[in-house]
């Protein structure tokens, strides 16, 4: 059986022709796409460490990422079950001043899967710009994440920016790594994440739907 | 001052061409890139090692956005463009205002000069050095920045504590706050004030996190942390009066304290004060640190301890703890300990009918033959001859 360990070494030295390659073998060896998420995971885990002890800097981190979101995208073919018609639309970001896409393209993947029409605004995505993305395709759902303890505040500012427009019946989602249930009672949001497997549940719970 | 503070309407487009060359000559020597000035809005003006062509929008908004990271984090970030460079960015700033910024940029297959399994380019140093020579240019605001670095660091260590917290689920902000409070008492004890600082900072992020908006009940726990540490400081060393003083002053001030926000810098100021002080008597501190390391070590005699589990108990890297009673006893660890170990002894040889066998052993020698030996060193007979002439003295 192949061993995920060099995909996690991969992902984890931003070696990316090496994890897009090694992602598409666990596919063909049948391995399930979780695990060969998690293996993705556990090598960007181990960057942050290293970054977290000065061990590697901002480029490190950056190949390492992309290496991993290339390797999701071979990924995403098997979650996103096609034929099906999508039971609502739910839009999607990364806060205003923050960069980090990994955790909201699982969010996205994931949501793709479960019958959800997905809109991805992207990273640094300003409140106004969620607003009208949520008017334009007439999203049920919105998806915020935060990876920086600094960029929670734009986070309760388009919460904020979302209530004030009284959208019909929009739910307002939020996950990311320094994010909580509390903070998410603080803003005002519907619902808190801590993964991207719960927040498919969460979406379902929110939306109504089973 | 630079030449753009000499003028009424500083503007970015004025910066001495003169000066950008220099910085741009002693960059471009370390560091394989590229470097440019840039107005806010992201418009080239005047570059050297730059890629030739006309920047498009998005490249320029690029830009502006890495010189609005640079101020954002107080120190150059590097920044992925879609184009394979990577920038990073220093912006130019008259007081609290930015007129732009210095740029520089690589291509990404530049990072690894000699192959992707060896060390990148060290980008962490070439933004620190861009940052320096910009400072020393006097052409940024330093304060500004590093206030902005300060901030970035604290941010990460509560990133740090709140991952953590997610991952221990641990419940009840008091059982949280118990297990940090003995390990920041220590450390203001010995003195250290980074590892203080950073305690403080788990201890508010742990506070708030689960206090939520109850205020109330985030004083509260501020208050008893400070009289807890104005004790610490008074049994460190500190002047008790001063402490008084201190603690009465720090209280007027959180009555006054509003929001989450202030309450950093008011604990930060706080541990400033008791640190420094402690810090103004620096002999009653390290002398209390020795008196309770012998307190240990008398409790402890029977037991094989060494100099490791004194500097434990008291606190103290074991370096630090050797140094420091050498200071104050006048001799090293070891010959303290063998002498407190034999003169034990020699009480027992005197007070109790106890075998030499059973003597050695209650005062912690593994080894009859080692007590005897050291016991002769220092006594200058051999306990059995010191159990009898102390026995005929008596008598
Ligand atoms: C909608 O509903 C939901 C529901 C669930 C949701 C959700 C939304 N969003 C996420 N989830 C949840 O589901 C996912 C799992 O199933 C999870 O998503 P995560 O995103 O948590 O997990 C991912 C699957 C894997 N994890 C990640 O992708 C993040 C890994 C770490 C190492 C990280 C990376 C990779 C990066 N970083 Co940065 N980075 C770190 C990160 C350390 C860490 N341990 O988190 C962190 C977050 N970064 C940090 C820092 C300091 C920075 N980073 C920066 C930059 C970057 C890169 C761009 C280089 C890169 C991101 C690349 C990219 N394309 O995303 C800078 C900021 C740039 C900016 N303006 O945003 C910079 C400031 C560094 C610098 N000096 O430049 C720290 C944050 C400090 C703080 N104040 O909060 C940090 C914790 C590292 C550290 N220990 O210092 C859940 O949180």
């Amino acid at each position: 059986m192949m061993d995920l360990k060099d995909l996690t070494e991969a992902i984890k030295t931003g070696n990316r022709t090496q994890a897009t390659s090694l992602t598409q073998e666990a596919l063909d060896a049948d391995l399930t796409p979780q695990s060969i998420l998690d293996a993705m995971v556990v090598g960007m885990d181990e960057i942050g460490d290293k970054f977290k002890r000065n061990e590697v800097f901002v480029p490190e981190m950056l190949i390492a990422a992309r290496a991993m979101n290339e390797s999701m995208a071979i990924l995403e073919p098997s979650l996103v079950k096609s034929g099906y018609k999508p039971l609502a639309t739910a839009v999607i970001g990364t806060v205003q001043g923050d960069l980090h896409d990994i955790g909201k393209n699982l969010v996205s993947m994931m949501w793709k899967g479960s019958a959800l029409n997905v809109i991805d605004l992207g990273t640094n995505v300003t409140p106004d710009k969620f607003v009208a993305a949520i008017k334009e395709h007439d999203a049920k759902l919105v998806g915020l994440s935060a990876l920086l303890t600094t960029t929670m505040p734009s986070m309760k500012a388009t919460v904020e920016a979302i209530k004030s427009e009284e959208l019909s019946d929009v739910k307002i989602l939020i996950g990311g790594a320094p994010v909580t249930q509390s903070f998410a009672d603080q803003i005002g949001a519907d619902g808190y994440s801590p993964d991207a497997a719960s927040a498919v549940d969460s979406a379902h719970q929110l939306l109504g739907i089973r | 001052m630079n030449s753009l503070e000499q003028l009424s309407q500083p503007n970015i487009s004025e910066l001495d061409r003169s000066i950008f060359r220099r910085i741009a000559q002693n960059y471009l020597l370390n560091w394989p890139v590229g470097i440019c000035v840039v107005q806010p809005d992201g418009q080239r003006l005047m570059a050297k090692n730059w890629w030739a062509g006309r920047d498009s929008v998005t490249h320029r908004d690029l830009l502006a956005f890495n010189v609005q990271e640079g101020l954002r984090f107080g120190e150059p970030t590097v920044t992925y463009c879609p184009d394979k460079r990577l920038y990073w960015a220093v912006p130019i700033m008259q007081n609290s205002k930015v007129l732009g910024g210095i740029v520089a940029g690589t291509e990404e297959e530049a990072l690894f000069p000699s192959g992707m399994d060896q060390p990148p380019l060290d980008l962490r140093k070439a933004c620190c050095e861009l940052r320096l020579m910009i400072e020393r240019e006097n052409l940024t605001n330093s304060a500004v920045l590093e206030k902005h670095r300060i901030d970035t660091e604290r941010e990460r260590e509560r990133a740090e504590v709140l991952h953590l917290l997610k991952l221990e689920d641990l419940s009840g902000v008091r059982q949280l706050y118990l297990r940090e409070e003995p390990r920041l008492l220590s450390t203001i004890r010995q003195g250290d004030r980074s590892e203080s600082r950073l305690i403080i900072n788990r201890i508010l992020t742990m506070i708030l996190h689960h206090a939520g908006d109850r205020f109330e009940l985030v004083k509260s726990f501020m208050m008893e942390l400070v009289a807890t540490i104005c004790r610490t400081a008074v049994e460190a060393g500190a002047d008790p009066e001063e402490m008084l003083g201190n603690n009465f002053q720090s209280m007027t001030a959180l009555a006054s304290i509003r929001s989450m926000e202030q309450l950093a810098p008011w604990l930060h100021a706080v541990l400033e004060r008791t640190m420094d002080a402690i810090a103004a008597h620096p002999d009653n501190t390290s002398s209390m640190i020795i008196t309770s390391a012998i307190t240990f070590m008398q409790q402890h005699l029977h037991e094989p301890i060494g100099r490791d589990d004194v500097a434990m108990a008291v606190d103290l890297s074991p370096s630090h703890f050797s140094r420091l009673f050498k200071h104050h006893v006048g001799q090293g660890f070891n010959q303290t300990l063998v002498r407190m170990r034999v003169d034990h002894a020699a009480e027992l040889l005197i007070k109790t009918r106890m075998s030499i066998g059973q003597i050695a052993h209650a005062s912690g020698f593994k080894e009859q033959g080692y007590f005897a030996k050291s016991f002769h060193r220092l006594m200058g007979q051999s306990p059995r001859s010191y159990r009898q002439h102390q026995a005929n003295c008596m008598a």
